[in-house]
């Protein structure tokens, strides 16, 4: 929308406003280009922290631009503020009135600073309505009240242009619709109204013109019908008597729909006036929704959608990209390297873990050849003593019975050795190294089929069984031993095996020596052990003792200790009994005087007595009746009434008991006595309760 | 002369303004009385000369300047503030007027508690029969005295505001004050009497004394009194200046 020059009324070209404090930089408007015609309302709309206050600050004088011109009614500001004095009235925040002055009084003041007569003060307060409430204190108006005093205030240089920053920010319906309503007023008398709000509905209602703004931006400006629409809503409405209800709607002149079991209302301007009219029929909805598009999804619909260009770069952001990238790809080839050097790592591990299996199957396939041939070996060795065995006691027997050549006893015996060696496997031949396992060397054709027939002569072996050489050789020599009938000279694999044993014997004897050596340290260490933790134990029995005889001592003091004081208890109760006796014998002897009935003229009470008596003196003999009828007496009353060295049990002195007895009145009959006693107890129960 | 009145009726319904005044009146009696009680330790003509009077009224001098600082400091002042700029879009006007509304606002009480102070004094001790001095010279002596406090505390008041216009909040302004009284009470004691001339609380104090000077009308003594008070007025134009400066440029909250 082109706004005619001559037509503006404000005018601001690039404005710029940043807030600066402790947390950083705020920018509040950036670069507002913004176009107010002169006349007719024109709302800043926007969401909160859009910069629609900030721009009103700027617009009166009470911020400074960083940057941008502006201008009002052609007039440059802030420059030319003094020149537009008169001209503006502002309700920018809150007013600032003293809460202590009547608002007729605030009003007052602020026309005598502006120089405006007192008469308008009148005027103005009948205008807002608040006549009644003129000389309440400011502190008692209610927020419509403030609301509208605010505005007289704006209003009290007659301004052509008014400034209001959310109108109806905390008023209640009646109130948002008064302030409304007056300034359409304002701006049907020709003043230019510029209202900044956070409310759709208000801007839709109310202005003619408007701007949007977004992040102290310009969205959009121009004509309420182009940019928000028709402010008229649609409304459902639930309630128990939708036919009644819709009948009394029409006749209010409402355009309604059946809708199921509600009811439709199109073309509504205020929702409020449903309520109303429903309400003067006495019918109250239970749902009344309008449905219109709020102020989030127009400025949604009206931020324009941006495509991120790329902005060109300074020298010192390149230098900083470049950086990046270098040390980006520098990071790349570096994950690169170590990926590549841990797969080598992996298969020269897998490699090395193959050659070495390789060479363990190779040694245990040595191993069980080794195993094998020594088996062998063995068997072979077992059978060639057998045979030698065999040879001997043939020849023996042949020396004996027959005279038979020896000759045949020999090959017998060589048959025989034959027989025994012929399931012998041939020694393994040595194991290639490469081979993981090999088999077991085919076992040496089975000699037995040519020493089977008894004729085969001894010379025959060697070629039907080359191998056993040894065997032979055994034979030869076994034979030449049972000729000389010598004891047999031992064969080398003899020779070996008893070498062979007694290596192993002597290794035997070796490891048990080291067995025994090892038992020994451990049986050494482990009796070492046993005496330290005997010393231990001794050591712990001995401190037991020691404590337990510490017991023992303290045990022995407190049982002599008691000892001590339960014979001095005895001692004491035997005192007692003496001095009961003794008074019972006083008291007998002076009932016995006193049997005449001679009372003392205004004789004392035997409790007053006992009390007045000095603290020095002996205590009456009644009293001890009570106290020492068995229950234990605190000490002092033992050091100053009974004195162990005058009062030994058993002896009563009656010449000084009589005298005291005299003294104190005691002549008295025994009731007074046995009251005395009384009190005593019941004083004794208080003090324990 | 409206938007004075403005800034003059704002500034007397503001119950601090009202505490303050209180206190003034309240210090110079409880003075009075504890001098009552033992007149006998000096006459009223020594008081004057050793500028005991003016040691009391040193305290009313500094509420005064919390007074022009709360005028212009807090968020019913820059309400105020902000209410007139809308009426009345010349800043420079705005902020002259609150200058002088915080100097006048405090004549009246400062004169009530020094007039207090002074006749209460003059009175305990012409009861006590110890003036000391020919009761014409000891009110003359009183009256310029009374004047030299009054002028302070209008200039206290004026740098006041101007002190708060500059740091915005109150207990900055009235901190400032108060660490610049102890720096100076530590510095004072170890700096050469050069230095000293320059301090602002020791000139003041040598303004409200001047009692040498005029008592015995020597003329040679006035040097220190001008001195003085051309030190403490270009202090005070300083602020107000600076304040003006940033008074047009910063924004109003």
């Amino acid at each position: 929308m082109v706004i005619p020059a001559s037509a503006v009324a404000i005018e601001t070209l690039g404005l710029r406003k940043a807030y600066r404090s402790v947390r950083g930089r705020t920018v509040g408007i950036e670069g507002l280009d913004l176009r107010v015609p002169a006349g007719g309302v024109h709302a800043l709309l926007g969401l909160p922290e859009s910069g629609k206050t900030t721009t009103l600050r700027l617009l009166t004088g009470l911020a400074r631009a960083d940057a941008g011109a502006i201008k009002i009614f052609g007039v440059p500001v802030p420059d030319g503020l003094p020149d537009l004095a008169g001209r503006i009235g502002a309700v920018v925040g809150e007013p600032g009135f003293q809460a202590r002055l009547s608002g007729r009084r605030n009003l007052a003041l602020l026309a005598s600073a502006a120089g405006v007569p007192r008469a308008r003060v009148d005027e103005l307060l009948t205008r807002v309505l608040l006549t009644e409430r003129a000389k309440a204190a400011y502190g008692t108006y209610s927020a419509d009240e403030e609301r509208r005093l605010a505005l007289a205030a704006a209003l009290l240089r007659d301004p052509d242009l008014l400034v209001v920053d959310d109108p109806s920010a905390g008023l209640d319906a009646v109130g948002t619709r008064e302030i409304r309503q007056a300034l359409r007023r304002l701006a049907d008398q020709g003043k230019t109204v510029l209202v900044a709000t956070g409310v759709l509905t208000e801007a839709q209602q109310i202005a003619d013109t408007v701007t949007v703004l977004d992040g102290g931006r310009v969205l959009a400006q121009g004509s309420v019908a182009e940019l928000l629409g028709d402010a008229k809503v649609s409304v459902r409405i639930r309630l128990d008597e939708p036919a009644k209800a819709a009948t009394a709607l029409r006749a209010a002149g409402f355009a309604v729909r059946v809708d199921g079991d509600a009811l439709q209302v199109d073309g509504v301007a205020e929702p409020a006036d449903i309520s109303r009219a429903l309400a003067k029929q006495k019918l109250f909805a239970s749902e009344l929704v309008p449905q219109r598009e709020d102020l989030v999804a127009v400025v949604g619909r009206l931020r324009p959608v941006v495509v991120p260009t790329p902005e060109p770069l300074s020298r010192a952001e390149e230098r900083a990209v470049r950086h990046r990238a270098a040390r980006k790809a520098a990071e790349r080839k570096k994950a690169a390297d170590q990926r590549k050097a841990d797969k080598e790592a992996a298969v020269k591990q897998a490699a090395a873990e193959e050659r070495a299996a390789e060479d363990a199957a190779a040694k245990q396939a040595a191993i069980d050849a080794r195993a094998a041939a020594k088996e062998a070996a063995l068997a072979e060795r077992a059978a060639a003593k057998e045979a030698l065995l065999a040879e001997r006691a043939a020849a023996k027997e042949a020396r004996r019975s027959t005279g038979k050549p020896a000759l045949s006893g020999i090959a017998l015996a060589g048959e025989r050795a034959a027989a025994a060696a012929a399931p012998a496997p041939k020694p393994a031949a040595k194991p290639a190294p490469s081979t993981v396992s090999k088999p077991a060397p085919k076992p040496v054709p089975n000699p037995a089929g040519s020493a089977a027939s008894p004729n085969a002569t001894p010379k025959a072996l060697p070629k039907s069984a080359p191998k056993p050489a040894t065997a032979a050789k055994t034979e030869v020599k076994a034979a030449a031993a049972a000729e000389t009938d010598a004891p047999p000279k031992q064969s080398k694999l003899a020779q070996r095996r008893v070498a062979f044993d007694a290596k192993v014997a002597e290794k035997q004897a070796a490891a048990e020596a080291r067995v025994a050596e090892r038992k020994a340290a451990a049986d050494a260490k482990a009796a070492a052990k046993q005496a330290a933790a005997d010393t231990k134990v001794a050591a712990k029995q001995a401190k037991v003792d020691a404590k337990q005889a510490r017991i023992d001592d303290k045990q022995a003091k407190i049982d002599a200790k008691a000892a001590k004081k339960q014979d001095a208890a005895d001692r004491r109760a035997a005192r007692l009994s003496a001095q009961k006796e003794g008074a019972k014998a006083l008291l007998s002897r002076r009932a016995a005087e006193t049997s005449g009935g001679q009372v003392e003229p205004g004789g004392r009470d035997q409790g007053t007595t006992a009390e007045a008596a000095p603290a020095g003196g002996p205590k009456p003999a009644a009293d001890k009746f009570s106290s020492g009828s068995g229950d234990g007496e605190p000490d002092g009353w033992e050091s100053e009434d009974a004195d162990p060295d005058t009062l030994q049990p058993g002896a009563p002195k009656p010449g000084p008991r009589k005298d005291q007895g005299r003294r104190q009145g005691q002549g008295r009959p025994n009731p007074g006595q046995q009251r005395l006693g009384q009190g005593r107890g019941k004083k004794r129960s208080k003090g324990r309760r | 002369m409206g938007l004075l009145w403005a800034e003059l009726r704002r500034f007397g319904v503001r119950p601090a303004i009202r505490w303050i005044a209180v206190a003034m009146l309240a210090h110079v009696a409880l003075a009075v009385v504890l001098t009552a009680f033992a007149p006998e330790v000096s006459t009223f003509a020594a008081m004057l000369e050793q500028g005991q009077i003016s040691f009391y009224a040193m305290t009313s001098v500094f509420l005064a300047y919390v007074a022009g600082v709360l005028l212009v400091t807090g968020e019913a002042a820059s309400g105020g503030t902000r209410a007139l700029l809308t009426v009345e879009p010349r800043r420079g006007r705005v902020y002259w007027s609150k200058l002088a509304a915080a100097g006048l606002a405090v004549v009246p009480g400062i004169a009530a508690a020094y007039a207090l102070l002074a006749s209460g004094m003059y009175w305990v001790h012409a009861r006590a029969g110890l003036l000391g001095g020919p009761p014409s010279d000891l009110v003359l002596a009183m009256t310029w005295g009374g004047v030299r406090v009054l002028a302070l505390a209008v200039c206290a008041a004026v740098g006041g505001a101007a002190l708060g216009v500059l740091v915005r909040r109150w207990w900055v302004a009235v901190g400032l004050a108060v660490a610049w009284f102890l720096l100076e009470e530590q510095v004072v004691l170890s700096a050469a009497s050069g230095v000293r001339d320059w301090f602002p609380l020791t000139n003041a104090d040598a303004w409200v004394r001047g009692t040498r000077t005029v008592l015995s009308g020597d003329g040679l003594l006035a040097v220190p009194l001008v001195h003085s008070a051309l030190l403490l007025l270009g202090l005070t134009l300083v602020l107000t200046v600076l304040g003006s400066v940033v008074f047009r440029h910063r924004d109003v909250r």
